[in-house]
């Protein structure tokens, strides 16, 4: 006993030795340039289902695009082809802001010139950081337009890469008073909408001032916001609160389980033929659906961001991966946000390339973000929000690139898209 | 324990934390080596010693509330956040230099940490936690819905500055905490040879007993609820402008827990287990996020959903071992390591 003692505090001290030499280690010789890209998504944690499948993408996207030589760009200088490899650094920070940090300065000893950030208390931590290292973050939190700006001037250090939550519930907006009520709603009733959500940032993120004007602007008459903890509980409280205000729809902004449990607390109270769910989570696949069982088929209208039947390699790489761990599920689609990231990463990178050549910083790959206005990928940065059916990336935010908004229905069980809209600054593919 | 020929023969003598000049020396070095490190090496060295330093501050602070007056704490991380937020809003927003915002900022959770402390009196152990626990709830809820915090959106503030001059690169900010690091485990190290600290060990060990000796253990409970927290509020204050970016997501009940570990692993009731145990879980924290990846590149089946997972795993293992074979951690362990090196040949 007292041997093994000894060998273990010894063998913890060469281990903490070894760990603490690792980041110092002498760089491979690589045969093909590359260009470390660092990400940190909660792979343990509380989002662990959503994270993981981003993270799977990116890999396997990465690597992919490795496999096929890499991004392919002309030289600047030389006006030859060339090729870049991306060198896929990445790394767990289980939800947690302190670890975050730590796998970004880790990342930036590492010379990365683009992070990848999954949380937004990590985007927040790291926002001045990068900043001062002229590192763009690539966050798509989707949260308020003030996350991302320092004292409201834009932040061109921190870009997210995806719609809005506020553009998918705008896009919802848009399709209940146009399209659903006059085709389902009875002659004299009016929409009465209320909003059932965890008590964060990320929760209520699909309410801004411009939204609520918005909803207003259409007639929808705004119940408010009740709160729910996050996990396997039972919302049935919420609901009767809502449905006692008299709503007809409830929105929610969250994952899978959270929204499979609203629709649980809906069925239980019976109220599956009068009131209607709207999430606006990204959710993957149809998974929360599949958990709520028979309660889900209560749920009616389903709102979502992300792209959607995409034949590219990727997304069956992601339907199949979805079909592994949940087996027996149809999958209708899947949450791309992992290829999302990917390919801004790719677009970003090979501009970046093609304008300054081969190395590049953190700032060559921020101006090229800034700059590619008008070429396909990145945004114009324009003041105002984006609301009105009106999906061309008109957001406060500096840099904002805005994919697929997609609303599924599911009725009885069977879920199917009712609307797509294709952002146009997906051209580039 | 002194070197061999080493006798104490005045009470200062005792008393003195460096007894040999050996010991000035080994620890001018080590402060020298610490002061010297932004000059050679390189960025993530600073930042991860950045890290550690915010661990030992709170490990620290933890470890006079719990390892030396045995109150139990779960809210570190929730008055890491009072003091983020107060440094924050000082700075930010009243104009207040940071290097009065700094000590009012500890002060603030301090008062806090009377505030939750407050329960110690009537409850002990588990049911104490408890109520900890109930300080990480409340305060975050209150971070998350005061319109002066930014609420869930959280709000930025300024990289600290001291005479004008901003400490707004890596190499300034390892100083500043680093100084105050420095500080804080030194004042702690004496604290623990005071009337104070004896009064501590006096309630952790006994309570009743210490009451019969005239110790006021409701008074010294709730100073060390203030100390305690108070260390943790300084931290807060550090983050704040170490990040220069707050959210009450930065400040979960996972750290709390965290910083249990951290006095558990690195030894309950020593002055070198919170620096040990720091140094040791941010080491792990490193292995699992270095480590990991690494293995599922190297077996892709893996994937990126095992191979973190096998993170949790690694840190719950080395507690169970530690809990198992070493339970009075790392400085314990470390003094047995000594000692048998101080007598080797000789057994004992």
């Amino acid at each position: 006993m007292k041997n093994f003692k000894f060998a273990l505090m010894v063998g913890l001290a060469m281990v903490l030795l070894l760990t603490y030499a690792l980041p110092c280690g002498a760089v491979e010789a690589k045969e093909v340039p590359s260009v470390k890209i660092g990400c940190s998504h909660g792979l343990t944690g509380a989002v662990t289902l959503a994270h993981t499948a981003y993270m799977e993408a990116m890999i396997s996207y990465f690597d992919d695009l490795n496999k096929r030589g890499g991004i392919k760009y002309r030289d600047p200088k030389t006006g030859k082809v060339e090729h870049a490899k991306i060198d896929f650094i990445w790394a767990d920070d289980g939800y947690v802001v302190d670890k975050c940090v730590a796998n970004y300065t880790r990342m930036k000893g590492q010379g990365i010139v683009l992070f990848i950030n999954g949380s937004v208390g990590g985007t927040l931590a790291c926002q001045k950081l990068s900043a001062r290292d002229k590192i763009p973050q690539l966050h798509a939190g989707n949260m308020k337009a003030s996350l991302y700006t320092a004292k409201g001037k834009p932040n061109k250090w921190v870009v997210t890469p995806s719609a809005a939550y506020t553009d998918s519930f705008g896009a919802f907006i848009d399709w209940l008073a146009g399209e659903w009520a006059p085709a389902k709603l009875p002659a004299g009733e009016k929409i009465r909408l209320g909003i059932i959500t965890s008590d964060c940032a990320f929760g209520k993120s699909l309410l801004e001032p411009s939204t609520e004007a918005h909803m207003k602007g259409k007639g929808i008459q705004y119940l408010g916001m009740i709160f729910a903890g996050v996990g396997d509980i039972d919302m049935t409280p919420q609901v009767k609160e809502m449905a006692g205000k008299g709503a007809n729809w409830i929105a929610c902004n969250h994952v899978s389980p959270f929204a499979s449990n609203l629709a649980k607390s809906v069925g239980r109270l019976g109220l599956h033929e009068t009131l209607h769910l709207f999430f606006n989570q990204a959710c993957y696949d149809d998974v929360y659906v599949k958990l709520a069982g028979v309660d889900a088929e209560a749920t009616w209208g389903v709102g979502f961001t992300g792209h959607i039947c995409d034949p590219d390699p990727y997304n069956d790489r992601m339907k199949q991966m979805i079909k592994s761990h949940y087996p027996g599920t149809t999958v209708f689609y899947q949450h791309g946000l992992g290829i999302v990231y990917s390919q801004c990463v790719e677009a970003a990178i090979k501009f970046a390339l093609e304008k300054h050549g081969y190395p590049i910083t953190g700032e060559n790959v921020a101006d090229a973000i800034r700059s590619a206005d008008g070429t396909g990928v990145w945004a114009r940065p324009t003041p105002g929000c984006l609301i009105p059916g009106n999906f061309d990336c008109s957001d406060p935010r500096d840099a904002v690139m805005l994919h697929d908004v997609a609303l599924l229905t599911c009725e009885k069980g069977n879920m199917k898209m009712v609307k797509f809209i294709r952002c146009p600054a997906l051209s580039y593919r | 324990m002194l070197p061999c020929g080493t006798y104490n023969r005045h009470y200062s003598e005792d008393m003195a934390i460096l007894r040999t000049r050996s010991h000035w020396g080994l620890l001018m070095a080590f402060l020298f080596l610490l002061a010297a490190i932004p000059l050679f090496a390189g960025y993530q060295w600073e930042n991860l010693i950045t890290l550690i330093c915010f661990y030992v501050i709170n490990a620290v602070g933890l470890n006079i509330l719990l390892g030396y007056t045995g109150q139990v704490a779960l809210g570190q991380a929730a008055f890491m956040a009072v003091g983020a937020y107060t440094s924050g809003i000082l700075t930010a927003k009243a104009g207040i230099p940071f290097i009065l915002a700094l000590p009012l900022a500890g002060m603030l959770a301090g008062a806090a940490g009377i505030m939750f402390g407050l329960p110690s009196m009537r409850v002990k152990g588990f049911y104490l936690a408890l109520v900890t626990l109930g300080a990480q709830f409340i305060i975050i809820y209150i971070m998350e819905h005061l319109e002066i915090t930014g609420g869930t959106d959280g709000m930025t503030c300024d990289f600290a500055s001291i005479g004008g001059l901003v400490l707004d690169t890596p190499s300034k900010i390892y100083w500043l905490v680093m100084v105050v690091t420095v500080i804080l485990v030194f004042l702690a190290m004496n604290l623990m040879r005071t009337r104070v600290g004896r009064a501590f060990i006096a309630i952790r060990d006994n309570d009743i007993a210490a009451e019969v000796l005239g110790v006021n253990i409701y008074y010294y409970k709730l100073l060390a609820f203030f100390i305690g927290c108070f260390y943790s509020g300084i931290a807060g204050a550090l983050w704040a402008h170490y990040t220069t970016s707050l959210h009450p997501s930065q400040f979960p009940l996972h750290n709390g827990i965290l910083y249990l570990g951290i006095i558990v692993v690195g030894g309950m009731g020593t002055m070198f287990g919170p620096i040990a145990g720091a140094v040791v879980m941010r080491g792990l924290d490193e292995i699992v996020m270095i480590v990991f990846p690494k293995l599922a590149a190297a077996f892709p089946s893996l994937g990126a959903n095992m191979a973190p997972a096998l993170g949790p795993m690694a840190f719950g293992l080395v507690f169970i071992l530690f809990l198992i074979f070493e339970p009075r951690g790392i400085a314990h362990g470390w003094g047995r390591l000594k000692s048998s090196v101080e007598h080797w040949p000789f057994a004992y």
